[in-house]
């Protein structure tokens, strides 16, 4: 009964109960909205990271290299021969190195040849079909095969390069041989195959830029020794040419035995080599420490909001306390006790806070539900609209509240203080 | 049904009352008149529980209030008091019959949606059950109010210038009505005003020096 009064009570004041609620829904909304987009963006980024180390590619921008191999968020920073990466991944300190060749792309998706290792790096099984083995078969992320683009056997062109509209690669057609499940990381929204078709698909085009690489690539091989020999000779039987010298990568995924390498390496390889290392964990820091400042401050604006909200409420239920007066003592006289004075007031507070909370939730996630519409269409990333952000809009939730109370905690102290007889007599 | 003794109130230690002993018996009226700052609304709000009294008994129903606090007392005056002031007043936000279905509930912690709408009906305002209390007129305000106060069958039935604001047609109306539905619930009722025109009606009456 006390609740259903106070859900009236506010009712009864529908322009007081309507700005606290606009204010608290837009407080809630602006809060919620950036503890998703910082939530989901960072787990995406981290889970993304997982167990690399390192990242070889060539010289350039570190960042770049990063959203490049690991995002597919920009363009690669150039590609790497693929014999002198190779003299690095088989050092004993690596425990893992996966190769990434970048080739071509369907409809900006793009096709990464690599090995099998990176299916189990990011823990995707395949859901549907099997993992690629021979030339020019493809394994298709989850997020790209739900969007239905592709399907189990289904035959395409690439086209060259990242552009949805660049020229296709008519010689040789991909075929789709398995579908991968979700990961919720980059690779949802890739083709994999393995690296000779990259290689594969643009040997003709390489023909004539290999001559002026070649000096320098037999220059390495020799100083190398017999292993990279060896794999060289090995990936020559797999792919049917005859040059070792156009196999080239873009990317290696390192990760080392000992902590050592991580430090040692990028320093050895920047005087030794044209390649650089990249540190993923560094890379992914300096994003968010530039996101971080925007969104520090738009959540200091989100809670300045539910300040005025708070106030509002506060406002809202200490005026009406004046005309209410009487109704209170009223109550008093009708057999009603303090507390529950004290608890209608809370209520009264509590319901506007709760229903502020309700829409700012649904309202962040219809926003997001938009951005996420943006997201997609430019980045090719994904966002989860229905989760909901623990604990940040639990402690969120409990705030609310909290301030609800505190704002209704002077009028409910008044109320309860009430004095009967006196407000009785000067009606 | 209500008694008191040597009942005395202090709003402070220069100003205090001594209050006359009052009987009254259930189904009778007793009046309670006297000029102004004679202590009236202070008596009736002693009789209510409402304020304490310095010394001195309030005895309604057997019960000693001066025995009861808090919670205790708040209860029992849900129970066995039954109030009307000069101007009736509501819960705004409430329905006339909403507000009766609370005084109910307050009281006994059970919503009796249909006792209430049987005492509207016989105050003749049945019609207005679910109208907002601010769309009534004076007059029909007074007898909700009346039907508010006699919802729970209490034992006393306190008003307090129940018929000042109203002209001698809707006093006299209203005074019947008191004692009638006073009457018929069993209650003592106890009216304190400085309304002369009720001494013509009843004709037990204490006059507060």
């Amino acid at each position: 009964m006390i609740v259903t009064i106070a859900r009236k009570n506010i009712l009864h004041r529908p322009l007081n109960a309507l700005l606290a609620w606009v204010l608290l829904t837009a407080s809630v909304a602006i809060i919620s909205l950036l503890l998703l987009l910082q939530g989901q963006f960072q787990q995406k980024f981290e889970a993304s990271i997982r167990d690399i180390d390192l990242v070889l590619g060539a010289k350039g921008s570190p960042l770049q290299l990063i959203l490049s191999s690991i995002y597919h968020l920009d363009n690669p920073t150039g590609n790497i021969d693929y014999a002198e990466a190779q003299k690095w991944m088989k050092n004993p300190m690596v425990e893992s190195a996966i190769p990434l060749a970048y080739g071509d792309s369907y409809r900006g998706f793009p096709i990464v040849g690599t090995t099998p290792a990176y299916l189990e790096k990011y823990a995707a099984q395949v859901a549907q079909g099997q993992v690629f083995q021979q030339k020019f078969e493809v394994v298709v992320g989850s997020e790209i095969a739900q969007k239905g683009l592709l399907t189990l056997g289904q035959e395409f062109f690439g086209t060259h390069g990242t552009a949805a509209e660049g020229e296709e690669h008519q010689e040789h057609s991909y075929r789709v041989t398995g579908i991968l499940t979700h990961t919720g990381t980059a690779l949802d929204n890739l083709m994999l195959s393995n690296l000779e078709s990259v290689w594969a698909m643009h040997d003709h085009e390489e023909e004539h830029e290999e001559h002026h690489t070649e000096v320098d690539k037999h220059a390495t091989d020799e100083a190398l020794g017999s292993h990279a020999d060896e794999t060289g000779a090995h990936l020559n039987t797999e792919t049917g040419t005859d040059h070792e010298s156009h196999q080239e990568i873009t990317a290696v995924l390192f990760k080392f035995r000992s902590p050592m390498a991580v430090v040692q390496w990028p320093r050895m390889l920047a005087q030794q080599t044209s390649m650089q290392l990249a540190s993923p964990a560094v890379e992914v820091n300096r994003i968010f420490s530039l996101f971080g400042i925007g969104i520090q401050a738009l959540i200091w604006l989100g809670w300045a909001i539910m300040g005025l909200a708070a106030m509002s409420v506060f406002v809202a239920l200490f005026n009406a306390l004046k005309e209410r007066r009487y109704e209170l003592a009223l109550l008093r006289t009708l057999g009603g006790s303090r507390a529950q004075l004290l608890g209608l007031l809370l209520l009264e507070s509590l319901w506007l806070c709760t229903a502020g909370f309700v829409s700012g939730i649904l309202l962040s996630r219809l926003a997001l539900w938009f951005i996420a519409q943006a997201a997609e269409r430019t980045y090719r990333f994904s966002l989860d609209q229905f989760g909901f952000q623990w604990p940040g809009e639990g402690w969120l939730l409990l705030l609310t509240l909290g301030i609800g109370i505190s704002a209704a905690l002077l009028p409910a102290l008044k109320a309860y203080r009430l004095d009967i007889s006196k407000t009785l007599a000067d009606e | 049904m209500i008694q008191t003794r040597q009942l005395c109130f202090a709003y402070n230690a220069q100003t205090s009352f001594d209050f006359p002993d009052i009987s009254c018996a259930a189904g009778e009226t007793l009046l309670i008149t006297g000029a102004s700052g004679t202590g009236k609304t202070s008596f009736l709000h002693l009789l209510a529980g409402l304020l304490p009294p310095r010394s001195g008994q309030i005895v309604i129903n057997n019960t000693n209030l001066g025995q009861l606090s808090g919670r205790a007392l708040d209860r029992f005056r849900g129970q066995h008091i039954g109030m009307v002031f000069q101007q009736a007043h509501f819960v705004a936000s409430l329905s006339v019959l909403e507000n009766l279905v609370l005084a109910g509930w307050l009281a006994f912690g059970k919503k009796d949606g249909k006792k209430a709408l049987e005492l509207l009906g016989r105050l003749g305002i049945a019609e207005q059950a679910h109208k907002k209390t601010a769309q009534l007129s004076t007059g029909q305000k007074q007898r909700a109010a009346i039907a508010r106060a006699l919802i729970n069958d209490p034992a006393v039935l306190l008003t307090d210038e129940p018929t000042s604001n109203l002209d001698d047609k809707n006093a006299r109306a209203v005074a019947d009505m008191l004692r009638e539905q006073a009457h018929n619930a069993g209650a003592a009722l106890v009216i304190v005003t400085h309304d002369h025109r009720l001494k013509q009606i009843f004709h037990s009456c204490i006059e507060l020096p």
